[in-house]
C-alpha cells in the first residue's frame, strides 16, 4: 500500500461536489429560514365544543374567533406576524380538551390561547395552560372553582362571575330614593351549582344592603311544578322575588306567578329573560320580568357597532353573548401582545392584569384571580324588548318599577 | 274558608293535576308494557316528537294545537304501527328495550341536529290563566291536562274492558298462545296496542308543550318517572298506573307545601321502595 499518493481524483472531485452542496444549501436554508421567520405565523391555538351537548354553542365561539383573526390580519396581523387559527374539536369532553390543549402547545407550539366553552371544560384544560405558563384568555366559564386556584395565567371575558350575575339588580335596587327601595326579598333557586353559586351571591347583596331575606328556598333541578313554592313565597309577600333559574323553570315562575295572580315588585330571574325564546313563550306575561345579560346588541360599549356589522357581513346573521366573548377575548390578546411588543407569557399576564381592556362585551378590569368586575347588565322584558335598565350609563330605558301585584 | 283549609285544599289540587300530568305520559308506556311485556324506552321520546308536530303546526300555519294534538296522535299511530311491524316485532325482551332506547337516542339527536335545543313552549293565551275562588287556584293549562288524561283513561278502560277488539287484546294479554288458538289474530293485537300506546304519546307530548316549555332532551327527564310510575301501579294495569301517578302528584305537592319541594322527589320515590318491597306486584299487578 502506498501511503504517500494522498487522495484520487475521483475522491476530490467527491468531496468538492459535498463541500458546494453543503455551503449552497446551508445559504438557501438561512435565507429560506430568515425570510421565515419574517413572516411565520403566530399560532393561536383553541378547542372548541364543535359536537357534542355543547356543540351549538361552541360554534359561536368559533365565528368569534374567527372574526377577530381574519380582521387583525386585514390590519396588518400581530407584531408584523400574521395570526393562524388552530381550533379543535374537543366533543364538549374535558379530558378530551385538556389532552388537545397539550397538544396545541407542545406540537403545534401555540404562541397564544384562546379557551374552550363551558365551566367544567375550562377547568380541565387551565391546568394544562398554567403548567405550561401560557396565558388562555376564555370567554366560555364562569365558575368560582376555576378561579380560586391561585393561577396567574387564565383570564375571562365573561364580565362576571354566577356569584356577581345579581350585581346588576342590586345596583339597582340602591339607585332608587329610600322610601321607594324594596324591603324584603325571597330566594329560589334550582339545586344546581350555578344557581346555588347565583342564590349565595344574591344572599350576600341582600345582607350588604341590609335587606330582609324572607325566604331562600332550593327545589329540584328537574321541577315539574312550583306551585307549592310559589304560594309559600305568595303567602310572605316578600318585594323582590329573586330565582337562580335555567330556562325551564324561568318559565315555570312566571307561569305558576300568573296562575296564582300576584306578582312582587321585582321579578329576577337568571338564563330564561335572558334569551329570545322566553318573550316567544310566555309573551305579555314576560312583561316587566327582569333578568341578567352577559352582553346585548344595543350596550354602549366601544366597538359594538363594528362587530355586529362586521359579524353581519361575514356570517349572515347576528351575534349572540358567547360569540360576543369569544371575539372579546381576542380583543384582549391583541391588546396585550401590542401593548408588551412580544410574546413573553408573564409579561402579557402581568399587562392584562394591570389595565383596563375596552372590549365589545365592555371594559374589563381585571381582579387578580383573573375574572373582570364589570358584572352583566340588568335587563328587563318590555313589550317584546329586552331593555336595558342598569347599569346607569349603559341604560336603553327606565325600569317599569314597582310591578303590578295582579295580573289583571 | 280557613286559612289551613286554603292552603291544604290547594296542596291537594296542585298535586291531583300533577298526578294527571304523570298519568298521562304513563299511560302509553303502561298500556304497551301491559301488552306485550315491551319496555318502550322511546315513549317519552315521542311525546317530545308530538309537542314539536302541535308546535310547529302552530307556529307555521297558526293552527290550533288542540287540532294540532290530534293530528300528532294520528301521525304518531302511524308511526308506531312500521316501527312495530318492520323492528320491533322482530325482536323480544331486552333486545326489544335496547332496539328501542338506541331509537330513542337517535331520534333525540336527529330532532338536536334539525329544531336545535332552543327551548320552545305552545302558547295557548286563554289557558295561561286560572280559575279562582276562596284562595283557590286552578290553573287552567294543568287541569286540560288532567281532564284528557282522565277521558282518555276512561275511554281506554272501557275498549278494554268492553270491546271486542278490547277484548282480544285483554285475553292477548293474559296468554297470547290460548288467545291465538281462540281465533283472535295476536300479530294483528300487538301491531295495534303498540300503535295505540304510541298514539297516547301524541296527546301526553301537546299537553307537555304547553304547561312545559321543551326541547328534544327533556324526554331524559321524564322517561325515569315514568317507568317508576307502571312498575308502582303495576305491569299491565291502567287503573294502577292511574292510581300511582296521583300518588307520586299528590306527595309532591303536599311535601312541597308543608316541607320543601327538594324532599319531595326521595320522599315520593321512599313510598314507591316501600310499596314494591311490601307488594312486589306494585298497587294493582298481576301476581308476579
Amino acid at each position: 500500500m502506498i501511503m504517500s499518493q494522498g487522495i484520487t481524483k475521483t475522491a476530490s472531485i467527491i468531496i468538492a461536489v459535498i463541500i458546494i452542496i453543503a455551503v449552497v444549501g446551508g445559504i438557501a436554508y438561512y435565507y429560506y429560514t430568515s425570510k421565515q421567520a419574517v413572516s411565520k405565523p403566530i399560532i393561536v391555538g383553541a378547542t372548541l365544543s364543535l359536537t357534542g351537548k355543547y356543540g351549538r354553542t361552541g360554534e359561536w365561539y368559533k365565528l368569534g374567533y374567527e372574526l377577530w383573526a381574519d380582521q387583525v390580519n386585514k390590519k396588518g396581523g400581530l407584531l408584523g406576524r400574521p395570526v393562524k387559527l388552530i381550533i379543535y374539536d374537543d366533543q364538549s369532553d374535558p379530558t378530551t380538551a385538556a389532552n388537545l390543549y397539550e397538544k396545541l402547545i407542545t406540537v403545534d407550539k401555540a404562541d397564544l390561547l384562546l379557551g374552550p366553552y363551558s365551566s367544567a371544560i375550562v377547568f380541565a384544560v387551565s391546568s394544562v395552560t398554567e403548567k405550561y405558563h401560557k396565558v388562555m384568555v376564555e370567554g366560555g366559564g364562569n365558575a368560582l372553582k376555576i378561579f380560586s386556584r391561585g393561577y396567574k395565567y387564565i383570564f375571562l371575558t365573561l364580565p362576571g362571575l354566577a356569584e356577581n350575575i345579581t350585581k346588576g339588580l342590586f345596583d339597582f335596587i340602591k339607585s332608587l330614593p329610600p322610601d321607594k327601595r324594596p324591603k324584603t326579598v325571597a330566594i329560589i333557586n334550582a339545586n344546581d351549582l350555578f344557581p346555588i353559586a347565583i342564590a349565595n351571591g344574591a344572599e350576600n347583596y341582600v345582607k350588604k344592603l341590609g335587606l330582609k331575606l324572607v325566604l331562600h328556598e332550593v327545589y329540584p333541578k328537574e321541577i315539574k311544578d312550583l306551585t307549592p313554592l310559589l304560594t309559600k313565597v305568595k303567602a310572605l309577600n316578600p318585594d323582590v322575588l329573586i330565582g337562580g333559574t335555567y330556562f325551564p323553570d324561568a318559565v315555570l315562575v312566571v307561569k305558576a306567578l300568573k296562575q296564582l295572580n300576584w306578582r312582587p315588585k321585582i321579578v329576577f330571574l337568571t338564563v330564561g329573560p335572558a334569551m329570545p325564546e322566553f318573550w316567544e313563550t310566555l309573551g305579555e306575561d314576560a312583561n316587566g320580568i327582569m333578568g341578567e345579560s352577559w352582553w346585548e346588541p344595543t350596550a354602549p360599549w366601544k366597538g359594538v357597532k363594528e362587530f355586529i356589522k362586521a359579524f353581519k357581513e361575514k356570517y349572515g346573521k347576528d351575534p349572540d353573548y358567547h360569540a360576543a366573548c369569544g371575539y372579546a377575548a381576542g380583543q384582549v390578546l391583541e391588546a396585550a401582545v401590542k401593548a408588551v411588543g412580544s410574546l413573553d407569557q408573564a409579561k402579557l399576564a402581568e399587562w392584562i392584569r394591570t389595565h383596563t381592556i375596552e372590549t365589545v362585551v365592555g371594559p374589563l378590569k381585571y381582579t387578580e384571580a383573573g375574572y373582570p368586575t364589570l358584572g352583566p347588565l340588568l335587563i328587563q322584558w318590555q313589550n317584546g324588548k329586552r331593555v336595558i335598565v342598569a347599569p346607569k350609563d349603559a341604560a336603553t330605558g327606565e325600569a317599569i318599577y314597582p310591578l303590578s301585584p295582579t295580573w289583571g | 274558608m280557613a286559612g289551613e283549609v286554603v292552603a291544604l285544599t290547594q296542596a291537594l289540587i296542585t298535586g291531583v293535576l300533577l298526578g294527571g300530568m304523570y298519568a298521562l305520559m304513563s299511560s302509553g308506556l303502561s298500556l304497551i308494557f301491559g301488552v306485550m311485556d315491551i319496555a318502550n324506552a322511546a315513549q317519552a321520546t315521542f311525546a317530545v316528537l308530538a309537542a314539536y308536530i302541535a308546535y310547529w303546526m302552530q307556529t307555521l300555519y297558526g293552527i290550533d294545537p288542540f287540532i294540532g294534538m290530534v293530528t300528532s296522535a294520528i301521525a304518531l299511530f302511524l308511526i308506531g304501527v312500521a316501527l312495530y311491524k318492520y323492528m320491533v316485532s322482530r325482536v323480544r325482551g331486552l333486545m326489544a328495550f335496547a332496539l328501542l332506547y338506541m331509537l330513542a337516542m337517535f331520534l333525540e339527536n336527529t330532532m338536536i341536529f334539525t329544531w336545535t335545543n332552543l327551548y320552545r313552549g305552545i302558547r295557548v293565551d286563554y289557558l295561561t290563566k286560572s280559575i279562582g275562588f276562596s284562595g283557590i287556584y286552578v290553573p287552567l293549562d294543568r287541569l286540560v291536562g288532567f281532564l284528557i288524561a282522565i277521558t282518555g283513561f276512561g275511554i281506554l278502560s272501557y275498549f278494554l274492558k268492553y270491546s271486542y277488539l278490547g277484548k282480544a287484546i285483554r285475553a292477548t294479554m293474559q296468554n297470547p298462545t290460548a288467545a291465538s288458538l281462540m281465533g283472535i289474530n295476536v300479530r294483528f293485537i300487538y301491531l295495534f296496542s303498540f300503535g295505540l300506546g304510541i298514539a297516547l304519546s301524541g296527546f301526553a307530548g301537546t299537553i307537555l308543550g304547553i304547561v312545559y316549555s321543551f326541547n328534544p332532551t327533556v324526554a331524559d327527564e321524564w322517561i325515569g318517572v315514568m317507568f317508576a310510575i307502571v312498575v308502582f301501579g303495576g305491569l299491565g294495569s291502567l287503573m294502577g298506573t292511574f292510581i300511582a301517578s296521583m300518588i307520586i302528584g299528590i306527595v309532591t305537592s303536599l311535601v312541597g307545601t308543608y316541607a320543601s319541594l327538594i324532599w319531595s322527589p326521595l320522599i315520593a320515590f321512599a313510598i314507591l321502595v316501600i310499596t314494591l318491597w311490601v307488594k312486589p306486584s306494585g298497587l294493582m299487578g298481576r301476581k308476579i
